[in-house]
Parts: C-alpha cells; sequence; structure tokens
C-alpha cells in the first residue's frame, strides 16, 4: 500500500491462526497500525489480498464481516455524549437488523463485556468525559461485545494503568482460545513478550521478523529495529528495558 | 430527563395534532370547525367548507410536512456531520430550489400556471444535488461534500442576486424577495399534493438510518468496521435531505433555523442518540412550523409577516446561545 509515494506497507505476508494471540510490534511509522487497517478491509490494499475464514475480505459481505472481525482503533473519537453503556451496547449492531431490539442474549454480551474490561463503575458516564485509558477500556468492551472471531486491536494498553495494562492483556489472552483469534499492536516489548503466542517485527513497511517472541525480540533485531541496546530478562516474567541509544 | 422512545413521540405527536387543528381553526376570521367539516362532508360548497378546503387545510398540511421534513433532514445531517451545527441546507438543494423558484418568478409571473413554481423549485433542488455529485466525485468525504454544498449555494445565491440586480421593477423586486422569505400563505391543495410524493420518498430512504448514525458515533473508521458503508451512507442521505428539502423549498421558501435548531433542542430527551433523534425530531420540526406559522397569524403587523421571518428572529438568538455554550464547552 502506497500513499503520496511513500510505500506504508510492502510485500507483508501475516497469518492468525485460531486460538493465537499474535503481538505486531515495531517503531513509530512502521506501518502497523496501516498493516492493521489493511487486515480489517477499512483501507483497500494497492497489490494483495486478505482472506477471512479463506474467503477475500472484500468480498464478504459489510455486516457478516462485521459479526466475524472486530477492530479496535488506537484513539477514536466520541461524537456525541453517549452514556458507556450505550457506546458498548452499539457492539451488537452487527447482529442486530435495523429496527431490532437487544435480545437477551445482545444483552449478556453488553454486560460480560462491561465486566471484562472493568467498565462497570463508567457504565452510566457520558463517554465523551471519559480519560484516555477509560475511553480505550470502553472501546474494547464495545469490540468484544460483539462476539468476533477475530480480534484486531490497535494499542489497546498504550493509555492504561499499570493494573489495567495487566488485565486487557489477560483478557486477550483468554479471549484468544477455541476458534478465536487476535491480533495486537503493542509498544510494550516485555508484555508482548509474556502474553503473546507469536509475534511480527515491523519496520519501515516491511516485515523484519516473526516467530517465538524469544527469537523475535534478539538483541540483533531489536538493536536493528529500534536503535538501541536493552536489558532483557527473562524466565516466566520476562522484560525488556531500554538502555541507550545506539 | 429521559422520556422513552414511544412516550415522548406521542407526545410530540399529540402536540403536531393539536398544532394542526388549531391552525385549521385560527385566522382573520374564525372557522366554525365542526360546520365547516360537515358541509365538506354533505358535499355543501358553503363559505366555511370553501375557508377549510382550499385555505385552512392546504395551509396546515403544508406546514405539517415542510416541518417534519425540515426537523428530520436538520437530525439527519446533525447525525451524518456529527456535528450539532450542522443544518439541511448544507447539502446546497435548498438554494437550487430557491434559485429555480426566483427564476420562475422572474420570468413568467402571472403568464404560467401555479405549478410551475414548485415544480420549478423542486427540479433545482435535483439540479443542484447532482451538481454537488458531480462536483465531489463519488467517493467523497464529508469535506469535500459539504464544500461542494457551500459552492452550489454560493452560486444559487450569486444568481439570486443577480436576478434581483435586473428585476424589471420594484414590485418584481418586492414579489422576489418576499417568496424567498419563506411563506405558506395561499397555497393550494394542488401544491401540497406535488410536494407530498418527493417529501415522501426523502423520508422513506432516511428509514433504517438511525442504527448507522448511532455507529457513526465512533467515527466513520470504526463505523465501517461495524458493518456501516460510509459512503452508501452519505450518498443515501445527502440524497434523502435534497429531495425532501428541495420540495419543502420549492413550496414555501427558505425558512431558517428549524433544521437547526429543533434536533438540539430534543436532543437531551433522547438520550444524545442520533438514530432516535429523527423520528422525534421530524414530529417537532412539524410542530414548530405550524406553531410559527399560527404564530404569524396571531402576531399583528401592518404587512402580513411571513413565517421564515419569524423562525429566523426566534432562531438566529438561539443559533448564537449555542456558539456561545460550545465556546465554553471547549475552552
Amino acid at each position: 500500500m502506497t500513499r503520496s509515494e511513500r510505500k506504508l506497507v510492502n510485500k507483508v505476508s501475516i497469518r492468525l491462526a485460531a486460538g493465537e494471540l499474535v503481538g505486531l510490534v515495531g517503531p513509530n511509522g512502521a506501518g502497523k497500525s496501516t498493516l492493521l487497517n489493511l487486515l480489517a478491509g477499512l483501507v483497500k490494499a494497492d497489490a494483495g489480498t486478505v482472506l477471512l475464514d479463506n474467503k477475500n475480505i472484500n468480498k464478504i459481505p459489510l455486516q457478516q464481516k462485521s459479526q466475524m472481525l472486530a477492530w479496535v482503533a488506537q484513539s477514536g473519537p466520541v461524537n456525541w455524549p453517549l452514556t458507556v453503556e450505550r457506546i458498548v451496547a452499539l457492539g451488537r449492531r452487527p447482529h442486530l437488523s435495523a429496527w431490532q431490539r437487544l435480545t437477551d442474549e445482545d444483552t449478556a454480551a453488553i454486560e460480560y463485556a462491561i465486566a471484562a474490561t472493568d467498565c462497570q463503575s463508567l457504565r452510566h458516564q457520558d463517554a465523551t468525559t471519559l480519560s484516555g485509558g477509560e475511553r480505550t477500556r470502553m472501546l474494547l468492551a464495545r469490540a468484544l461485545a460483539a462476539q468476533p472471531k477475530v480480534l484486531l486491536a490497535d494499542e489497546p494498553i498504550a493509555a492504561l494503568d499499570l493494573k489495567h495494562q495487566l488485565q486487557t492483556m489477560q483478557l486477550l489472552r483468554q479471549f484468544s482460545s477455541g476458534d478465536n483469534a487476535c491480533l495486537v499492536v503493542l509498544h510494550d516489548l516485555s508484555m508482548a513478550y509474556r502474553f503473546c503466542d507469536r509475534l511480527y517485527l515491523m519496520s519501515e513497511g516491511e516485515m523484519v521478523a516473526e516467530g517465538q517472541p524469544s527469537d523475535v525480540l534478539s538483541d540483533d533485531n531489536l538493536k536493528a529495529v529500534y536503535g538501541v541496546e536493552v536489558i532483557k530478562g527473562g524466565g516466566d516474567l520476562p522484560y525488556i528495558v531500554p538502555v541507550r541509544e545506539l | 430527563m429521559k422520556l422513552s422512545q414511544a412516550k415522548l413521540c406521542t407526545l410530540l405527536a399529540i402536540v403536531a395534532l393539536l398544532l394542526f387543528i388549531a391552525s385549521v381553526a385560527i385566522g382573520r376570521d374564525s372557522l366554525p370547525l365542526l360546520t365547516a367539516l360537515k358541509d365538506t362532508l354533505n358535499g355543501n360548497d358553503s363559505v366555511y367548507a370553501v375557508i377549510l378546503n382550499q385555505i385552512r387545510l392546504p395551509r396546515a398540511l403544508i406546514a405539517l410536512v415542510a416541518g417534519a421534513t425540515l426537523g428530520l433532514c436538520g437530525a439527519a445531517m446533525q447525525g451524518l456531520l456529527r456535528n450539532p451545527l450542522a443544518s439541511p441546507g448544507l447539502v446546497g438543494s435548498a438554494s437550487g430550489a430557491a434559485f429555480f423558484a426566483v427564476l420562475v418568478l422572474y420570468f413568467g409571473t402571472g403568464m404560467v400556471p401555479p405549478y410551475v413554481l414548485p415544480v420549478a423549485g423542486m427540479f433545482g433542488a435535483l439540479l443542484a444535488t447532482v451538481l454537488v455529485y458531480v462536483l465531489a466525485g463519488r467517493d467523497a468525504s464529508v469535506t469535500t461534500l459539504i464544500l461542494a454544498g457551500v459552492a452550489i449555494n454560493a452560486l444559487a445565491t450569486a444568481g439570486m442576486s443577480l436576478l434581483l440586480n435586473l428585476a424589471p421593477s420594484p414590485f418584481a423586486v418586492r414579489e422576489l424577495v418576499l417568496w424567498t422569505l419563506g411563506d405558506i400563505t395561499d397555497r393550494s391543495m394542488n401544491d401540497f399534493w406535488l410536494m407530498l410524493p418527493t417529501s415522501l420518498i426523502g423520508w422513506a430512504m432516511l428509514i433504517g438510518v438511525g442504527g448507522k448514525l448511532d455507529s457513526l458515533t465512533l467515527g466513520e473508521r470504526t463505523a465501517q468496521s461495524m458493518g456501516v458503508n460510509p459512503v452508501h451512507l452519505r450518498w443515501r442521505i445527502f440524497i434523502a435531505v435534497s429531495l425532501a428539502v428541495g420540495a419543502a423549498v420549492a413550496t414555501v421558501g427558505m425558512i431558517g433555523f428549524i433544521g437547526l435548531v429543533v434536533p438540539h433542542l430534543l436532543r437531551p430527551y433522547v438520550a444524545h442518540e442520533p438514530g432516535r433523534l429523527l423520528a422525534a425530531s421530524a414530529l417537532g420540526g412539524a410542530c414548530v412550523l405550524l406553531a410559527a406559522d399560527i404564530g404569524v397569524r396571531l402576531i399583528p403587523t401592518d404587512s402580513p409577516l411571513k413565517v421564515g421571518v419569524l423562525t429566523a428572529l426566534v432562531g438566529a438568538p438561539f443559533f448564537l446561545h449555542l456558539i456561545v455554550r460550545s465556546r465554553r464547552e471547549y475552552l
């Protein structure tokens, strides 16, 4: 995909299998968000195809696609002062026709999503007054309420406090089981290392590495892509801390 | 205050009905409604029956339909543009309609049959819509659409200024200006039947867009990921508004501020949900135009007050209040 002669995403191949939580990492401007938009079928690629359940995503009817796949923006506007509960309920729209009211099943999905994202205390609050982190949790709840098979989340933990970062990663981990799968863009490499089954590392629109977190986040890769030296620790609780620029 | 959708709409419908009855009953000469109705049903051409069928009824029906159109289209535009300051006039069709109506008045006063004026107005509305489409292109963003609408507005206004400038006599100028002020007097049932189909098509096109407008609250991209095709939605609303507002303007002239103010007033009662606002705003618009049209009959002035002037006089200060309030909110 090219915009203004800049190749935003070039010759990328990415695969997401059922039951997987896959992380997409890389520096700012690497093309992670653009790739996520492409995968969600929100923008059309100049070349290449995206397959969802072995079908070309641009050929799947919009409503059917939105029942299977949910996309969570990095930061999105909330244009009218609806309550958090109403915004989360919007997640059920793909499953409803224009006049259909919410069924018990819909309500249960909404309640689950609100509880899972720790939004109970916010449910009656005006969504335009939320903090960045609260808004991210609400948008994630909206996506979960849709009960999709595939979740594409763009930096869902970037604005969150420590507790909610952990909660959200655990939630994504829990979501990515059975038939479900999740692709998540992350900047926190420690979290990516700890929670993701596999990682993709992007730089300047191209895929630099893919595979197990330990292989992808090697010292050489991090030096080459981020231009920093890091301290790493391991075991059950891996961490990666940047030390200095190279 | 939160009302259920059914309660709110029932309430507004009752108010609209009462205002409709009042609009039929109130005028320079009081009309005994029951007698007039009885005479009409018995096929008796009494004075009362004539006043009811040829003067009061068309006026009230046109106010009802035009008001509902303005309220509905205002709510749809504000939902689409996600902006409380948007109005149905932005699509350019209103000024297109006005320009063609003025053109007919300029060249053909007294010589053409009465239905030519609204037909020309509707043609102007459609032409303006087509021009906006051509100017903006199929995949236009909302901003491009608005810019195209504003450009067409400017062109139509310039055309109207030219006609005023070249008008042969002060009487012609007066007639042109008075028409553009917005007025529902001296309309016939024919005018009503002419505006009705196009209005209904516009309304029908807006059926079922409520949920999509709700999704749009989270931005176009997110709405798209939730199954809304933003390009389809944009054109659907644009064409619906063009048709309905074009029909209204072609029949009653330019009536400002209803499309802006009514959705805004009702929004808190529908919990700010753009989808629920549509029906409420349509009923609210009908109430306001019916009330304003009764108002111009009750306010004693030397020459008759035009209903568009009254809505602007009440609406403009409200608009200012909105701006001041939103400025405070964004500080």
